[in-house]
């Protein structure tokens, strides 16, 4: 059977935010293990560990109305928030969807993606193929590449739209939905 | 082409972030003393702490001590360590490719089971054939009678990508199709660019 669980088939997703939800996992499972030895030890001794005697201590020492009550809720709206936001925060897909005329016959269902990487990889080629360029690197996200171009050319205008043109052309051919916006800045380098 | 566990981070991180955050609140609206005000306002009555009372109220000590509250502290320490394991454990990116299919599961005329991993490799070696393609790599989900095919081409920055992806519809999985004598439930395709080696070569005229 496809797997449902939370996982999903697309090939074109947003961050997974997986740092995040393993940091809280790792902090989950070491609470999960302390409690666990606490009780171990707590039936072994018949009474709980000496260390926890300090932590009551200073907890019974604790009022509502408090500097140390107020710091920790307001810490932890702020860890909240903090989860929230990378909960909610949509990302940069990792794709961008090919458009392939005609596709649908063999399957219910298609899907074509380009990595942004591979997209990135691919601007760079094709700029790199334009006469007067010495190097170039490129940054795409999910509606704009951004072409940074070093050339010894003074004609940093006519070799940008040159460079411009040049990727369109070849990024149209691919079949990039949507086509993104492209910018190139070109860089004088002196001899 | 491996799946994550997107959608199950977003949803558990949303849920500990918002019981967080609304934990954050009511304390912090004890402490400030406001959380009385607010509720005197609406009409609402509520046991809320003075800030002058401790946080730890007296009947603690003996609370801890009742021989349920400590299994139940191992309890919960178990529970919590299951759920964080499981979450760990769901980060690492999985194939999840299909269980052997079985292509004729009728006990009185036999079974014929072939292994998901026996059609990937035909299909890889298959679109490796085609032109401009440098590497592929292929996994089959789902069941005999609804295949899900993932499939990641990488293609040198020459390649016309548009034709390789008519060729590898027309050639490559129409005959895994035709193989399996079902169509694909979905079709996907990731295709990954290499950067050619630019050679340079002299020519003395």
């Amino acid at each position: 059977m496809s797997r449902t669980d939370g996982r999903s088939n697309k090939l074109r997703r947003r961050p997974t935010r997986t740092t995040p939800a393993s940091i809280v996992g790792v902090v989950v499972l070491a609470v999960g293990i302390g409690l666990v030895w606490i009780m171990v030890l707590r039936l072994l001794n018949g009474r709980w560990p000496r260390f926890l005697g300090d932590v009551h201590e200073w907890l019974a020492t604790l009022t509502w109305g408090s500097t140390s009550t107020l710091a920790i809720s307001l810490a932890a709206i702020a860890v909240g928030l903090i989860l929230l936001f990378c909960a909610w925060k949509p990302g940069q897909p990792n794709a961008i969807v090919l458009r392939v005329d005609g596709s649908g016959d063999a399957a219910g269902s298609t899907e074509f993606v380009m990595t942004r990487r591979s997209v990135a990889r691919l601007a760079a080629g094709h700029a790199d193929l334009v006469d007067g360029v010495d190097s170039v690197s490129a940054t795409v996200r999910s509606r704009r590449i951004t072409l940074s171009v070093k050339s010894q050319s003074e004609q940093r205008g006519q070799l940008a739209a040159t460079v411009t043109d040049g990727v369109r052309q070849a990024l149209q051919g691919v079949g990039l939905q949507p086509m993104p916006k492209i910018t190139t800045t070109v860089h004088t380098q002196r001899l | 082409m491996r799946q994550r566990s997107g959608l199950l981070n977003r949803a558990w991180l949303a849920v500990i972030g918002l019981l967080l955050l609304l934990g954050g609140i009511v304390a912090a609206l004890i402490a400030l003393g406001l959380l009385a005000r607010i509720a005197t306002t609406i009409g609402i009555r509520l046991g809320v702490p003075a800030t002058s009372s401790k946080v730890l109220g007296s009947g603690v000590d003996a609370f801890f001590d009742r021989p349920v509250v400590v299994v139940a502290v191992g309890l919960l320490g178990v529970i919590l360590g299951v759920i964080g394991l499981a979450w760990l454990l769901a980060q690492i990116p999985r194939t999840n490719a299909a269980k052997p299919f079985r292509l004729q599961d009728d006990a009185a005329r036999g079974l014929t089971i072939c292994r998901a991993d026996v059609l990937t490799d035909a299909v890889e070696a298959d679109a490796e054939r085609l032109l401009g393609v440098a590497d592929a790599s292929a996994v089959l989900r789902g069941t005999a009678l609804q295949p899900e095919l993932a499939l990641k081409v990488t293609v040198s920055d020459r390649a016309d990508i548009q034709r390789l992806l008519h060729s590898l519809q027309a050639e490559t999985v129409a005959r895994l199709v035709t193989v399996m004598d079902t169509p694909l439930k979905h079709l996907a395709v990731q295709v990954d660019v290499t950067t050619s080696r630019h050679t340079a070569d002299q020519i003395t005229v």
